[in-house]
C-alpha cells in the first residue's frame, strides 16, 4: 500500500469519526443513535451468521452421531434399562400405597371393634372348585388359628375357618352355599338365616315377622346359635321382592359389605370360642 | 407327565380367583381330564379323573371325594367312545371338553345341595346358565383353540398308553 493511500484512509477515518462527533447531540435529539445505525446495519449479517450456524451445529451433530453410533445405542439401551427400573418401582410404590389403604383400613376396623383381639392374615389362594367360595389365608394353627374361628375384613362378615394346617388355612365365605349366617335387620328386630344361593347373592331366608324390611336397612350378625357374635356387619338390604299368593316369606335380597374378589387381607377374631352343638 | 399337568392345573386354579369375571369360569382340570379321556379312552380318563379329582379335594373345601364323583361319569363317557374311533379327533375332544365340564359342574352344583342343607338353586335357570352352561362354554372354546397344539403333541406319543 502506498503511502498516499494510507494517508488518504487515514484522514478519512478521522474526518469520518469527527464527524459523528460533532452530530452526536442532534441524534441524541431525536435521529437514529449510533447503536441503532449499527444494530440495522449488522442485523441481517447476525441472521445469516445464525442460520448458518445453525445448519453448521446440525451438520456438526449428525457427524457426531454417525461417530458416536455404538456409544449412542449403548447409552440408549442403558437408559431403557433405567426406564424400565423406574416403571417397575412405580409400580411396586402403587402396590404399597395400595396395601397401605387396605392395611389402614383393617386398623381403622380393629380399633372400632376394640371388643376382639384380632390377627391379620394375607389371602393366598382360593377353592379350586369353581362353585364353592373359599379362600386359603396364610395364618394357620402355628399362629393360634383354630376350626370355626370367625373371620371379618375391613367391610364386615367373610366368613369362619373349615380347616387350619400349620401356617396355612381356609376360611369358607359367607358367600358359599354351604354357609349359613344368622343375620338381623338393625333396629327392626327382624331376624333370619343369611345364605349365598346359586345366583351368587346374599338372601336373608325364613325372615322373622317385624317392622317392615326396606331397601337399604344394614344387616348385622344376630349371634343366635353362637357360631358368630352379634353385631359383626354382613352388608345392606339390595332388594325386597314384594310377595305373591305363593311366598310365605319375602325375598330379601342383601348386598355383601365386603367386595370379597377384591380381597386380600382379613382379620381373625382370636378371643371368641364359637359354640359347638350338641 | 400328564399328572404334573394335573397338579399344575389345580395350584394354577387355587391360585386364581375364582370369585368372579371370566377366569371363574375356567374349570382347567375338568378341561384337562376330559381331553385326556378323548385322547386315551376310559381307562385312561378314570385314572385322570380318579388323580386331579383327589388334587382339588385336597386343596379345596369339598368333601375328599366329591370331585371324583363329578368328574368320572364324563371321563368314562368320553374314554368309551374315543374306543370306538380312530386318531385324535377335534370334534370328539372338543364335544367331550364341553359336555364333560357340563355334567361335572352339574354334579357339584347338586352336591352343594345336601352339603350346604338347604336347596340354593332357587330358579332352574340360575343353575343351567351360571353353574354348568357357562363353565362348559368356556371350556369348549378353550379346546377347540388348543387343538392345534394337542394333536401336534398327540402324534407324537406312541400308539398307546
Amino acid at each position: 500500500m502506498s503511502a498516499r493511500l494510507s494517508l488518504w484512509l487515514a484522514a478519512t477515518l478521522v474526518v469520518g469519526l469527527g464527524g459523528l462527533l460533532l452530530l452526536s447531540p442532534l441524534w441524541a435529539a431525536g435521529g437514529a443513535p449510533p447503536e441503532r445505525t449499527a444494530l440495522d446495519l449488522i442485523g441481517p449479517a447476525q441472521r445469516g451468521v445464525h442460520v448458518g450456524t445453525g445448519v453448521a451445529n446440525g451438520a456438526f451433530r449428525w457427524i457426531e452421531s454417525v461417530l458416536r453410533g455404538p456409544a449412542l445405542a449403548q447409552e440408549n439401551e442403558a437408559l431403557r434399562g433405567q426406564v424400565e427400573r423406574l416403571n417397575t418401582e412405580v409400580t411396586r410404590l402403587r402396590q404399597a400405597a395400595e396395601e397401605n389403604e387396605e392395611l389402614r383400613a383393617l386398623v381403622n376396623y380393629m380399633r372400632s371393634n376394640a371388643q376382639w383381639h384380632y390377627v391379620g392374615a394375607q389371602v393366598i389362594g382360593y377353592d379350586p372348585q369353581r362353585l364353592a367360595q373359599a379362600i386359603v389365608v396364610d395364618k394357620g394353627s402355628r399362629d393360634g388359628v383354630e376350626v370355626g374361628m370367625v373371620v371379618v375384613a375391613e367391610g364386615g362378615l367373610v366368613g369362619r375357618v373349615v380347616s387350619a394346617a400349620a401356617t396355612t388355612s381356609q376360611v369358607l365365605l359367607i358367600t358359599d352355599p354351604r354357609s349359613a349366617v344368622n343375620g338381623e335387620v338393625q333396629g327392626k328386630r327382624v331376624r333370619g338365616v343369611v345364605r349365598a344361593h346359586g345366583d351368587g347373592r346374599l338372601r336373608l331366608d325364613h325372615p322373622s315377622e317385624g317392622q317392615t324390611v326396606e331397601v337399604g336397612d344394614v344387616v348385622v350378625t344376630s349371634g343366635l346359635g353362637g357360631t358368630f357374635p352379634p353385631g359383626i356387619l354382613i352388608g345392606q338390604v339390595a332388594e325386597v321382592k314384594s310377595l305373591s299368593p305363593s311366598d310365605i316369606f319375602p325375598d330379601i335380597i342383601i348386598r355383601s359389605a365386603v367386595a370379597f374378589p377384591r380381597l386380600r387381607w382379613v382379620l381373625f377374631v382370636m378371643d371368641f370360642t364359637p359354640a359347638t352343638l350338641p | 407327565m400328564f399328572f404334573a399337568w394335573l397338579s399344575a392345573a389345580v395350584l394354577l386354579q387355587s391360585s386364581t380367583t375364582g370369585l368372579s369375571g371370566i377366569l371363574g369360569q375356567v374349570d382347567l382340570v375338568a378341561l384337562l381330564v376330559m381331553v385326556w379321556a378323548s385322547l386315551r379312552g376310559p381307562v385312561a380318563g378314570l385314572q385322570a379323573a380318579l388323580v386331579g379329582g383327589v388334587l382339588l379335594d385336597l386343596v379345596g373345601t369339598m368333601p375328599l371325594g366329591g370331585s371324583v364323583v363329578a368328574l368320572a361319569p364324563g371321563a368314562y363317557l368320553f374314554g368309551q367312545v374315543r374306543q370306538w374311533l380312530v386318531g385324535p379327533l377335534a370334534w370328539l375332544t372338543i364335544l367331550a371338553a364341553l359336555m364333560g365340564t357340563a355334567c361335572a359342574s352339574f354334579i357339584v352344583a347338586a352336591l352343594m345341595v345336601p352339603l350346604g342343607g338347604a336347596a340354593i338353586w332357587t330358579q332352574p335357570e340360575e343353575l343351567l346358565l351360571r353353574a354348568v352352561a357357562s363353565p362348559a362354554l368356556v371350556n369348549g372354546i378353550l379346546a377347540a383353540a388348543s387343538w392345534p397344539l394337542v394333536e401336534r403333541w398327540e402324534r407324537r406319543q406312541p400308539a398307546s398308553v
